[in-house]
């Protein structure tokens, strides 16, 4: 379970998305690029219906010599809306300075911030870390309270699955055994399946697990990827 | 035959070619608008901004308050009035949110820069993290009903799958 733990690894893009001329056309290749998880506060998507997510500019378009990565893939991350309205239009005046928001492509995540499961915080380990949380406010207690009971939930909906599936093979044993009939085993086997398929959807919403439709390559008969 | 002699004199008849007849008296362009002694009230000029009307009146200048018309306006007029009014009012929270980020983002970067960190720096900047956590909180409570109806899920499986142990005497 990879819940609000940051990367150790450089995140190399997979996708090749064909330029766009609007950069929100993106979103849907960033979703499945950064695993549908805020790639700041690592906050899926799936968690609650309706979240804004959306496409961040790394450098920001309004900044005038960025202004040509409007549209550049690789200059977009998939970000949650929190995220996105404190960081605004942030980067640093003196670029070899710093402090840097990190992010998965160009930093080592984990190097920076580390998610403490125990407390439910989001702890620095480096300047540029410090200055994501600070401004973020990854940190509000809020943030900390939700984290720690997700995490909660997350743990008790793993371990509802396993005691049904362990319940399962326990009305198989006595329907072997002849204690039940067949339709008694086949309604309860029917139910506890049922139970499973449902818990087994809400924690992978929870996680950011649940699977994403495949992006089409080809719309209209143009290319969506490039080569 | 009679001839007709014009008798006038041709003495000015140059004086008179070099001045266009549409073109104003040279006194009266000599008092043109482009010349400085406009400006001096000494050289009594005519006052260009209380004239109402004619080439020297100024260009009035727009109101701000549209003048309310006495009849209904027609359905086009309405859409080009009304949306605009509603962008504008539910883009507000939006606005100030983005300036209170803004300002945060500002005065972090006015602390990093100077190194120091004064007791009022620290003061503005936390009352804008309240603020701002206050308009646009990272939570929703769409989230925090998701766990909630998940929580609520587990506690009802868990009654029923102990009615079923009970019931087919499963770990008796």
């Amino acid at each position: 379970m990879s819940l609000f733990l940051y990367p150790k690894q450089k995140h190399v893009r997979k996708l090749k998305p064909r330029l766009f001329k609007n950069y929100r056309t993106y979103k849907r290749y960033l979703q499945t690029e950064f695993f549908r998880v805020c790639v700041y506060c690592r906050q899926p998507d799936s968690s609650a219906p309706n979240l804004n997510f959306g496409a961040d500019h790394y450098r920001p378009k309004s900044v005038p010599r960025f202004a040509s990565l409007v549209c550049s893939y690789s200059n977009l991350y998939y970000c949650c809306g929190s995220c996105n309205s404190r960081k605004t239009a942030y980067w640093p005046f003196d670029e070899k300075a710093g402090p840097y928001i990190v992010n998965p492509c160009e930093h080592e995540m984990a190097s920076h911030l580390r998610f403490d499961a125990s407390s439910g915080r989001v702890e620095w380990r480096s300047p540029h870390g410090k200055h994501t949380e600070e401004l973020l406010q990854l940190n509000d207690p809020l943030s900390i309270q939700y984290r720690l009971n997700t995490t909660i939930i997350v743990k008790a909906l793993q371990k509802e699955i396993d005691e049904q599936k362990a319940e399962m093979v326990e009305v198989e044993n006595l329907y072997k055994e002849g204690k039940i009939t067949l339709v008694d085993y086949e309604a309860e086997r029917k139910i506890i399946e049922h139970e499973i398929l449902g818990f087994t959807k809400t924690m992978q919403s929870q996680t950011g697990d649940l699977p994403l439709p495949k992006i089409k390559g080809q719309k209209l008969g143009l290319n969506l990827t490039s080569p | 035959m009679d001839y007709y002699v014009d008798t006038a004199s041709t003495t000015g008849f140059v004086n008179w070619a070099n001045v266009a007849p549409f073109e104003p008296e040279r006194r009266e362009r000599q008092r043109s608008p482009l010349s400085n002694e406009v400006f001096t009230p000494i050289s009594g000029a005519p006052n260009f901004f209380d004239a109402v009307s004619g080439p020297l009146a100024p260009t009035a200048k727009l109101s701000r308050n549209p003048p309310k018309e006495s009849f209904t306006p027609i359905a086009s007029e309405a859409k080009e009035i009304h949306p605009q009014n509603l962008v504008e009012n539910s883009g507000g929270k939006t606005t100030e949110i983005n300036n209170l980020a803004k300002q945060r983002v500002r005065l972090m970067a006015a602390r990093y820069a100077s190194g120091v960190e004064s007791s009022e720096m620290v003061a503005r900047l936390e009352i804008l993290n309240r603020r701002l956590l206050e308009k646009s909180p990272r939570v929703s409570t769409a989230q925090i009903q998701a766990l909630e109806d998940a929580a609520g899920e587990l506690a009802r499986a868990r009654q029923v799958r102990e009615e079923r142990r009970k019931r087919l005497g499963i770990g008796v």
